[in-house]
Parts: structure tokens; C-alpha cells; sequence
């Protein structure tokens, strides 16, 4: 099992600025930080190895570790207040529940597990909806003895009455023709999931400092973690969070508390507003708190409003799903501003999380002078190398603020790699082994985050409860983007270390480039790109936000040159959270090539509230942005090109300098041996691709486990929608196009096509295209 | 689909129809090939030789599994992750185990003793077994 792992407060910084590392050494052992530069992350013995540079920092040395663990899991934490601590209440909510067997969760809280204080609406072990109370010595249990249903709507209610010792427990199932999304409709009987228990409770209520949880329960009161700034800029002084447990799976609308015992006609008055309520109930009520009242043209916010003058506003902690559709939604809007009192709900996961909120182990300030690129703390346990005693934390080290040290800009697709941290597919799915065409490979790394599912999921990921993960933050150890690591669903690599194919061929070629990430990109736009002569993507820059596509488009139109280096591009809508740029969101729609489905009218982003899913549904398909689109995928073996008639033509033949004219061009390579693999774009007029872009070289020869991408299958038919043998879909397009200003795009359609750049020692055709490109591209004035 | 299961659960719970349908298929298509020794001998003789494929060169076009190999591998590897089996890297490039998932998510992958040296090696044995084991599940059949 792993013994160390850690990650950083950015993925970039300039030189004078200050990075920040948090390390949990699993069995507390201690460790060694060393600052290397990342050449090649590849450990093929086919390829040229892994190599990296040692760094000298202040930072390098022996460090005391420490076992440091992550929270994980969604809720609401409103903090403690006196008025919280009461003795007769009323506790109702409207509760979706998507795991009603998991076991115990909690639903409105405020209770401690250890002290057996307080009170608390919760599912039971058994998945009905009970009651607790603890006096400090004992707990009393009251439960509905019916079980809740998966992905029903219910309106559950407790109350009790101190004077009396009197309890009412409420379980009633709401269920409209639209309100469950794709849940049942044809509920019956009504009576196998419905209850209304009256029972005494001679336990009363004991005080305590708990705060009041939605979503889960108090395993401790405090645990030193806070919350202020970034994604919290609206919490007025920092909140110490609790240590939580019991986290609840599925939605919650309108929780609501009341100091006194409510009569069920009060109780659903109060369920649906606090405005309704006349000034008696009104005057009972603790906390009304109502999702949907901060949505405005988003709902970024993680600021939870009370309603009532009590002002018991809470926040969300590691970031659950808001703007979905609460149990009151008729499907007339499916976009949640345009009728936010319908969308009341947040979706809770127990394995949501926004930030590990460690402790820093050590920094590393970026000494002037140090030459922009790939980097990253290398931690060891014993000084020893295998995967299990060591950590990479990647970095990458920015040029001096506003400046450019080289005529050439690698741009890291960060958004991309955040998208697939931490996946888990591998022991997850069944449809892994389908994709690879073989069974997971897994590393220590994917064991050690099957067993610690607080570490988070990837966007191609399905929470606990089957809802998909459209939310990734940094704030975390992400153990799948690392040098050295090979992914389950490439022959070999994937994202960050198989761009540094990419960066190693750049430097074996003599080419001085500077590296930024997309986030950079985000912060800076356009200027940034404009700085460049020449920009070069990753192998895989498939979540852009849209001032990326903006900034993207533009370079392209003012004379900036790119190549694309990769396959199914600029294909997801991706946003960055409007106030922390570590966390982003992507909801996967309705079509594309994808591990999951948005539910029916949950396709807006909470962080801009703009329509989420595909560029394609917002008019900006990728082959509009970079002449081409993906097409096919298929990730058990690669393939190769031959050139079309076009890299003839004087206007790009200087591309093609020492390649024969039948020359088969990348049957070799690191990924899949292949040049043209994995995951392949092609050009499509219909689609936007510049109507007089040279046509270079195209694919062929893919086995049947390539197959086309879905988004473009209308009906799914034998002879036409099939793999590589009968499909004349399934190909790799090598194209390049002028634009504006001198301009220009060169693009091969593959991601795999890095791969090749090594091999022979870094002497063989797809290197040679490559050293054209760019040399030609670094010439000033108009191209051939 | 959740990891958590009704605890009464129905037919349409147990997603029988799926199930039921699985059987069928696998009954008419997989087991008269693996029930066949010089079938079945043929088939894991091509598997060994070629456990994943080899991608097109100068020299050959691909090469990848023939229908019959690919029918059967679709069926073992859309078998469910209770009692699924994955490769675990123990070193890079040297030491691969056959590891066996319980499908519920957080517990640990059991990984078995027997080290292969290669991906490849480790793949084939899956094979074996997972084709062992599908017809000791239909034996009664």
C-alpha cells in the first residue's frame, strides 16, 4: 500500500512566487523532498526511460511525516448557536434519497455521535427514516419501520413535543409525473413506502456544540479545519468545520426547523415557503433555509440562505451539486434560473470533495532564472524508487510574470488532466475492460484509491449513488497524473506524462519553449497566447472553458501559429469555479462520448449558469476551432499514415522534406505502436473545418475496437457505424490551414501521435514532420 | 446502477431480464465453443500467441482477434465486477499479478501470488481462468 502522497495549493507559479505542498505520509513515516524537472515520464525499456533533473531548493531535504487525512464527503454546516439547541422542534425537509440501504445517514442534524447529544432526522440502518434524540447517556430511536425508495421524493418530518414527550414521524412520498427525473412515476402501493408514527420520547434533547449538519452528522464538533476565502469569500469570519460521518446520498430541498411541535397543516405551509406562514408559525421558526434563494445567473455560491430573520445561513462543504432539480420541478424550464423556485435542491455524494484541507508539509519558492517548464516535488519513504514509496507532485514553472523567454508556448491542458483525477474506474466499471480491450492494469497508486474513496472521483465517474461526477477539484492528491504512471485505458500513457513526450522531443531537438497551463490561460487570455510565435497543445485538450475557446480562436485570427497535437479537443464546455480556479465543472449533457448522462433539466453549469455538455451544442464544434473533430476511439493498438495528395502542393510540401512520397509514416511508437491511435479526429466540412485546409495524410488500416464516436450515430447500424475494417469514419486526418495575419494550424487528428516522436533515437519520419512544422513555423512572414 | 442494493429486492430489482438474456446468449453462443476441445484448445492457442493485438506496420496489416475470440472475450470481459478480475502492476515492466475485485467499492482488490512477467503473460492467464470458471458456472446446464 502506498505510504505517501501529497499535492500543492497551484499548478503554476512564477519565479518569486511561492508554492505551497501538503504530504500525508500514510504510516507517519518520514520522507525526502527533492525539486526535480520532469524530461520524460515514460518507463518503457523500448523507449529512452525515464529521466528527470534534480533541482536544487532549499526545500530539498528530510521531512517529519504525518498521517494527514481528507474528510470526504458533501453536507451544510450551519455553525452553533444557542437558538440551534432546543428541546421541542420540528424538523422537516423534502429528501430525494438515491442510496435509502447504504446505511445510516443523516438528513438535518444536529446531534454528536459520541456525547449522545442533540437531536437529528436521519435514515436508519435499515432505510427508514427515523428519529434521534440523546440526552448525553442514552439515544432514543424512533423509526418509520418503512423503507424509503431509491430516486423517490419524499416530504420527511419529525416532531416532538418536550412538554408532552410526544413524536411524529412523517414519511410521505411526493411523487409527480416529472418531479423524480428519471425516476418512477407509477408509485403504488403508496402505503409499502409511507408512514405516520406517533410515539413518546422520554429523552429529551441535551444541549450541545455540534453545529447543524444537512446531509450528514457530527462525528466531531470541531476538527481544525476551516473554511474562509476563494469559493468561500462569502463566509464572514473563518468557520471551523466539523469531522463528519453518516454523509446522506441524494437531494434535499427546503430543510426547515422549528422550536415547537408543528401541526401537519403548518408543517406544510412552512414546507413550501416561509413568506406563506402567518406571524404564530413564523415565530417558531429556527431556520427555513431554501437552496434556490441565491440563485442568481449562476449558483457558484456556497452560501446557504436562511430565510427566516434568524439569518442561520450555512455553506456547502465539499461541493455537492446545486441547481438540480428540486420536488417541486414540472419540467415547463429546464434551465435553473429561469425558474429557480423549482430547483431547490442539492444533490449530496458521500464521496464529494473540494479540498483535502491539509496541513503545508513545506514550500518551495521559485528562485528567479529557473527556466520555465515541467516540474515536480519528488517525495521518497527510505530513499526508495518503487511506486510505492514514492509521490510526484507536478508544477509547472511559469516565465517571468508577463513576459515570454522563448518564441515557443507549451500549453499544459490542466483542465483535461483534472477531468480524469482519481478515476477508479478500473475495480468501478465493467465498461473499462470493453474501452481498453483488455483488463485494467492497475497500479499502487489505483489500489491505494480504491481503498480511500475520500480521495475523489474523475469527471468519467459515477458517485456511490450512480449520479456522475461533474465537479473536479486540485485540492487533492491526484494519483493518476504523475510521471512514471501508466493509465488503465491507454496502451502505456495518458495526459500529463504522455505530454511529456512531447516536452522531451522538444528539448532532444534543441527547441527552447516556455510552459503555462489552461488555467493560466483562463486568468491571462489572449495576451498570454500572443506572446508566442507558435503554440503546441497536449495530446489531449478535451475540457476548455470558454475564454479558453475565446482566447484560442483569436490567437489563431491575429497571426498566432498552433499545433495540435492531439485528438478529441476543445469537446468539453469545462468551467472553472468563478472564485477558485482549482475546481471545475463540466456536465456531460445529453450526446457525446461519455461515461454519463446529465439528468433530465440538470445541463447548466452551476459555476456560469450557461448551458453544459458538448462546444458542438453551443455552436462551437471543435473543427470550427481547430479544423478538426473527434471521430473515432479505440485504445487497443495504434496505426499509421500515409500522405494525401495535398502535402505535395508547394504550400506544404516543405512539411513533408525527406519523406518519400509512399512512405508509411508512424508504424512505430510508445502508444500502442502507433503513431495514429486511441482516440482520432478527422476534418468535416459540414462541421466548420476551414473549407481550404490542405488535406496531408490520413490513418488507416485500425482494428474493430476502433469505432466512431456515438454523439454522431443516429441509428446504430451494422455496415456503416462499425470499426476500423468497415468504416471510413475511423481515420486520423493530418491537415493544416492559413489564417489571418500569417497565421496557420497544423493538426495530425491523433493522440497517439506524440508517442512516436522517440523512437530511433528521436530519427524517424513523424519527428521529422514535427521539426518541419515547427522550424517553418518559426520563420517570420507568410508561409509557402 | 448503485452500489447499494435493495434488501427485498424484486425481479425488476435483480435486473433479471438482463440476466436471463445473458444466459441465453451465452448458452447459444459461448459455451458450444468452449465445450468443444479442439475449439477451445484453438482459441486459447490464439490467445496466447496474440492476448491484445498488434497494431499495422510496413510489414503486416493489424492483427487482432478473430471473430470467434472476440465473441468470447466480449462476453468474459462484460461479466460483472463481483469476483472481476484486473491486473495489478507490482514493478513496472517486471511483475504482474491477477487481481480480483469484490465490486463494492473501498474494499481491497485480492491479489493473487503467481508473478507474470509481462501484461501480456498476465492477460492470458485471466483468460484461462475466467474461461475455467464460466463453464463450471454453466456445468449444470
Amino acid at each position: 500500500m502506498l505510504k505517501i502522497t501529497g499535492y500543492s495549493d497551484k499548478y503554476s507559479a512564477h519565479p518569486g512566487e511561492e508554492i505551497k505542498f501538503y504530504v500525508n505520509a500514510e504510516y507517519n513515516d518520514n520522507y525526502e523532498t527533492q525539486i526535480v524537472r520532469l524530461i520524460h515520464g515514460d518507463t518503457n525499456p523500448e523507449g529512452p526511460g525515464y529521466k528527470e533533473e534534480e533541482i536544487d531548493a532549499l526545500c530539498n531535504g528530510n521531512y517529519k511525516g504525518k498521517n494527514q487525512k481528507i474528510h470526504g464527503g458533501s453536507y451544510i454546516v450551519v455553525p452553533q448557536h444557542e437558538n440551534l439547541n432546543i428541546k421541542s422542534f420540528t424538523i422537516q425537509a423534502f429528501i430525494f434519497p438515491t442510496t435509502p440501504d447504504k446505511g445510516r445517514q443523516g438528513i438535518v442534524t444536529k446531534f454528536n455521535e459520541k456525547e449522545k447529544t442533540g437531536y437529528g432526522l436521519f435514515i436508519d440502518e435499515n432505510g427508514f427514516l427515523s428519529l434521534e434524540i440523546g440526552d448525553g447517556s442514552q439515544v432514543a430511536k424512533i423509526s418509520s419501520e418503512k423503507k424509503l425508495l431509491r430516486k423517490v421524493w419524499y416530504l420527511a418530518v419529525a416532531t416532538f413535543d418536550a412538554e408532552t414527550k410526544k413524536v411524529h414521524l412523517y414519511q410521505e412520498p411526493r411523487v409527480t409525473s416529472t418531479n423524480g427525473g428519471l425516476g418512477m412515476a407509477i408509485l403504488n402501493p403508496l402505503e409499502e413506502t409511507s408512514a405516520s408514527i406517533e410515539s413518546f420520547s422520554s429523552v429529551l434533547p441535551a444541549s450541545n456544540d455540534a453545529p447543524l449538519l444537512i446531509a450528514s452528522s457530527s462525528l466531531n464538533n470541531r476538527s481544525g479545519r476551516k473554511i474562509s476565502g476563494g469559493h468561500y469569500k462569502e463566509v464572514p469570519h473563518p468557520i471551523e468545520l466539523p469531522q463528519q460521518q453518516c454523509c446522506f446520498n441524494g437531494k434535499i430541498d427546503r430543510p426547515r426547523l422549528s422550536n415547537i411541535a408543528l401541526s401537519k397543516e403548518n408543517i406544510e405551509t412552512l414546507a413550501s415557503s416561509y413568506d406563506e406562514c402567518n406571524t404564530t408559525v413564523r415565530s417558531t421558526v429556527i431556520g427555513a433555509w431554501d437552496f434556490h434563494a441565491n440563485i442568481g445567473k449562476n449558483i457558484s455560491s456556497t452560501k446557504i440562505i436562511d430565510t427566516s430573520p434568524n439569518n442561520h445561513n450555512g455553506f456547502i462543504i465539499n461541493m455537492p451539486n446545486r441547481g438540480m432539480t428540486g420536488y417541486n420541478w414540472t419540467a415547463d424550464e429546464i434551465v435553473y434560473h429561469h425558474k429557480p423556485e423549482e430547483y431547490g435542491a442539492i444533490h449530496f455524494h458521500d464521496d464529494d470533495i473540494d479540498d483535502a484541507r491539509w496541513d503545508t508539509d513545506f514550500s518551495f519558492k521559485i528562485p528567479e532564472g529557473l527556466k520555465s517548464g515541467i516540474y515536480a516535488a519528488r517525495l521518497r519513504v527510505d530513499g526508495r524508487e518503487e511506486s510505492e514509496f514514492e509521490d510526484y507532485i507536478p508544477f509547472c514553472v511559469k516565465p517571468p510574470k508577463g513576459k515570454a523567454t522563448s518564441k515557443i508556448l507549451f500549453l499544459m491542458p490542466t483542465n483535461s488532466y483534472m477531468a480524469y483525477s482519481n478515476d477508479n474506474l478500473g475495480t468501478n466499471s465493467v465498461v473499462a475492460q470493453l474501452l481498453a480491450g483488455k483488463v485494467p492494469v492497475l497500479n499502487p497508486s489505483d489500489l491505494y484509491l480504491n481503498e480511500h474513496r475520500e480521495y475523489g472521483l474523475s469527471t468519467y465517474s459515477l458517485h456511490s449513488d450512480g449520479h456522475g461526477v461533474s465537479i473536479s477539484s486540485r485540492l487533492r492528491p491526484i494519483l493518476n497524473m504523475r510521471p512514471k504512471y501508466r493509465h488503465w485505458l491507454s496502451p502505456s500513457l495518458w495526459q500529463l506524462n504522455a505530454d511529456l513526450h512531447l516536452t522531451d522531443w522538444l528539448e532532444e531537438k534543441g527547441f527552447e519553449f516556455d510552459v503555462l497551463t489552461d488555467e493560466d490561460l483562463q486568468h491571462e487570455g489572449i495576451n498570454l497566447l500572443n506572446r508566442y510565435k507558435i503554440v503546441l497543445t497536449g495530446s489531449h485538450p478535451e475540457y476548455t472553458s470558454e475564454k479558453y475557446m475565446d482566447a484560442f480562436e483569436s490567437y489563431q485570427m491575429q497571426g498566432g501559429r498552433v499545433l495540435y497535437l492531439g485528438s478529441d479537443g476543445f469537446y468539453w464546455i469545462s468551467e472553472y469555479h468563478p472564485d477558485n480556479s482549482n475546481i471545475t465543472e463540466v456536465r456531460k449533457g445529453e450526446a457525446g462520448t461519455r461515461a454519463w448522462t446529465s439528468n433530465p433539466g440538470e445541463y447548466n453549469n452551476a459555476f456560469d449558469g450557461k448551458y453544459g455538455g458538448m462546444w458542438r451544442a453551443r455552436g462551437r464544434i471543435p473543427s470550427k476551432v481547430c479544423g478538426l473533430t473527434f471521430t473515432s476511439y479505440g485504445f487497443d493498438v495504434s496505426s499509421y499514415y500515409k500522405r494525401e495528395e495535398d502535402s505535395f502542393k508547394p504550400e506544404c510540401s516543405w512539411i513533408f522534406d525527406g519523406i518519400g512520397r509512399d512512405e508509411v509514416i508512424g508504424d512505430f511508437g510508445l502508444v500502442g505502436g502507433g503513431a495514429a491511435g486511441l482516440e482520432l479526429d478527422r476534418y468535416d466540412l459540414e462541421f466548420g473545418t476551414p473549407h481550404n485546409a490542405y488535406y496531408l495524410a490520413r490513418s488507416q488500416d485500425h482494428s474493430n475496437m476502433m469505432l466512431q464516436v456515438n454523439e454522431e450515430i443516429h441509428f446504430a447500424v451494422r455496415g456503416y457505424y462499425g470499426g476500423g475494417h468497415e468504416n471510413p469514419m475511423v481515420r486520423a486526418d493530418m491537415i493544416y490551414y492559413k489564417t489571418p495575419n500569417n497565421g496557420a494550424m497544423f493538426a495530425p487528428g491523433s493522440l497517439a501521435w506524440c508517442g512516436s516522436l522517440s523512437h530511433n533515437k528521436y530519427d524517424n519520419n513523424v519527428s521529422k514532420i514535427m521539426e518541419n512544422v515547427i522550424k517553418g513555423f518559426l520563420k517570420d512572414g507568410p508561409l509557402p | 446502477m448503485s452500489d447499494y442494493s435493495y434488501k427485498y429486492p424484486s425481479n425488476v430489482q435483480l435486473n433479471k431480464g438482463h440476466k436471463h438474456t445473458d444466459d441465453f446468449i451465452t448458452k447459444k453462443y459461448i459455451l458450444p465453443m468452449l465445450r468443444d476441445p479442439h475449439k477451445l484448445q484453438e482459441l486459447i492457442d490464439e490467445h496466447r500467441a496474440n492476448p491484445v493485438g498488434k497494431a499495422a506496420n510496413r510489414n503486416h496489416g493489424v492483427i487482432q482477434h478473430s471473430q470467434d475470440l472476440q465473441t468470447v472475450l466480449d462476453k468474459l470481459r462484460r461479466a460483472s465486477k463481483e469476483g472481476g478480475f484486473v491486473s495489478v502492476c507490482l514493478k513496472l515492466h517486471e511483475d504482474y499479478r491477477i487481481g480480483i475485485t469484490t465490486g463494492v467499492r473501498g474494499e481491497p482488490v485480492h491479489i493473487l501470488e503467481d508473478s507474470y512477467s509481462s501484461e501480456e503473460a498476465c492477460e492470458h492467464a485471466i483468460f484461462l481462468k475466467r474461461i475455467k470458471r464460466l463453464l463450471n458456472e454453466y456445468s449444470g446446464d
